[in-house]
């Protein structure tokens, strides 16, 4: 019949112990006798040992029972009370019976010490309390270990579904106002239009990959937001003016997808847009390694989606729940700088 | 500028077991150094009991003190061993001394004819031991246990919080 374990750590907990706690139970019960001779001293400790081997079986296997039947963290002082009173109990008996078989049964060549039979037993008690803290410790912190490393893997599966949905959020807008302008180019212009088809295939291409990644390489998004710019500029002709200049020593970081339809959307669709005063935008890369998003202002009496804040705010909080740096968002009264970090190509997130 | 130290409240459960242990501790103390006269003059507990209970009080604040900063400066999972190692230093640091201090106390003032002999210092550390072994392991298990309840409570937390986060997820859709 295999031994019950108090926890997956009791064996470790005995082998530790059982050395110093036999050599000392050997003092109590024979004196400095023990050392008289090396042959003395291993044939009182293997002896020993094998007895209180067995004695420390039936403690554990009663611990085992008891902690059974009060499994809670919060049952500490309950099994407490209930193991040591037996344990102290067990102990008498065990040191009365230590004794009576080292001067009855088995001949080691030592005496016990007659006098000192209440001191081992005192020393037994202490031992057994001392190891039955030991154990529940092990216990516990088996649990606690087990409950923080649980946490932790929640903590990164709401992550990634916060992620996630404020990926969803974003995917519709961008989608409608597409098809509103394809819908307003077919009446204008047939060629343009079919023109603004493919660009849009390309932007939708990139929005539909059908994979879930937190980062996107900067080429990949600069690609996107040319042709979204086309398609905008499409749309809206000279009152929209653009420059890209993204240095080619960045283009290989990283940057969470999208970032950059939901910068453009927010500055095109909260500003005034007239061929007399067009909007001006500019993406640009800075000594840090960041993106720059400059863009006059051009003051808009009625915004229409209140919701292109929120997805510039989304974006903010997606870099926070990445422990990213912040992105930085710089105002003028004519104009407004978007800085937005970005991660080396080695970065992992969840 | 004034300055005001400020000692850390021990726990109601280490009060507890502080008032629990000091009548052994003390009558353990009192076996050493008077041996079978404890039991035959009552004035050695009227005068040997208060003395001791007020040196045993300021030793258990500080070993609380010392529990105290363990547990700030090494409160995670992963320095469970560091904790647990500087644990074995409060038996210097603080047990020895309060039990050498009682006994040269009742020796200074020779309280009711005490001499101080050599095992008196052997048998009064291994009391101060003992008392340390098993406390201290007991302090142990109860700050893991607490750090247990406050893990279960966080993971039941954030379970709330994802099973918040898929319903606005379903409600946005």
């Amino acid at each position: 019949m295999p031994i019950k374990r108090y926890s997956s750590k009791e064996p470790v907990v005995f082998v530790w112990i059982i050395t110093p706690y036999i050599v000392f139970m050997n003092l109590l019960i024979f004196g400095t006798c023990i050392f008289g001779s090396i042959g003395c001293f291993f044939k009182s400790f293997l002896t020993s040992a094998a007895y209180f081997f067995i004695i420390y079986a039936v403690f554990g296997s009663l611990a085992v029972i008891i902690k059974n039947r009060n499994p809670g963290a919060g049952d500490l002082f309950k099994r407490v009370r209930l193991m040591l009173p037996f344990f102290y109990l067990m102990n008498i008996g065990a040191v009365y019976g230590a004794f009576y078989i080292f001067r009855h049964v088995i001949n080691l060549g030592c005496v016990p010490l007659t006098g000192m039979v209440w001191w081992t037993i005192l020393y037994g008690c202490i031992m057994s309390t001392v190891i039955t803290f030991i154990n529940e410790g092990m216990a516990n912190w088996e649990n606690w270990k087990n409950s923080l490393s649980e946490s932790e893997k929640l903590k990164n599966a709401y992550q990634r579904s916060k992620l996630l949905g404020l990926k969803g959020q974003i995917n519709p807008h961008f989608l409608f106002n597409c098809f509103n302008t394809l819908s307003g180019l077919i009446q204008e212009n047939e060629e343009e239009a079919e023109k603004f088809l493919d660009e849009m295939t390309k932007v939708h291409r990139y929005l539909l990959r059908g994979d879930d990644e937190y980062l996107v390489p900067l080429a990949d998004e600069m690609k996107f937001a040319a042709a979204y710019l086309y398609l905008t500029k499409a749309r809206f002709g000279n009152a929209i003016v653009t420059e890209v200049n993204v240095p080619k020593s960045i283009l290989h970081k990283l940057i969470p997808p999208l970032s950059m339809q939901v910068i453009l959307e927010n500055i095109i669709y909260t500003n005034a847009l007239s061929k007399k005063e067009p909007l001006q935008i500019s993406i640009t890369g800075d000594s840090n390694g960041r993106l720059i998003i400059k863009h006059s202002l051009h003051e808009k009496i009625i915004v229409q989606n209140l919701s292109l804040d929120e997805g510039l705010d989304n974006l903010i909080t997606k870099y926070r729940l990445m422990n990213m740096q912040e992105v930085e968002v710089t105002e003028t009264e004519k104009q407004r700088i978007i800085s937005l970090p970005l991660f080396e190509s080695e970065t992992t997130f969840a | 500028m004034k300055f005001r130290l400020k000692l850390p409240v021990p726990p109601r459960y280490q009060v507890i077991g502080f008032l629990c242990s000091m009548p052994f501790i003390a009558l353990a103390l009192c076996y050493v150094m008077y041996h079978d006269r404890l039991f035959q003059e009552l004035g050695i507990w009227l005068v040997a009991y208060p003395i001791i209970y007020v040196i045993g009080t300021v030793s258990w604040r500080l070993h609380y003190v010392y529990d105290y900063y363990l547990i700030t400066r090494f409160p995670s999972l992963s320095q469970t061993r560091k904790r647990v190692l500087y644990k074995f230093a409060i038996n210097f640091l603080v047990m020895t001394p309060s039990v050498l201090l009682i006994l040269f106390v009742f020796h200074a003032f020779e309280i009711y004819g005490y001499q101080i002999q050599e095992n008196d210092l052997k048998y009064g550390y291994l009391v101060g031991l003992g008392v340390n072994i098993i406390f201290e392991s007991l302090w142990e298990v109860i700050y893991i246990i607490e750090k247990v309840k406050e893990a279960v409570a966080e993971k039941e937390r954030i379970e709330q919080l994802q099973l918040q986060q898929e319903f606005d997820v379903l409600k946005e859709k």
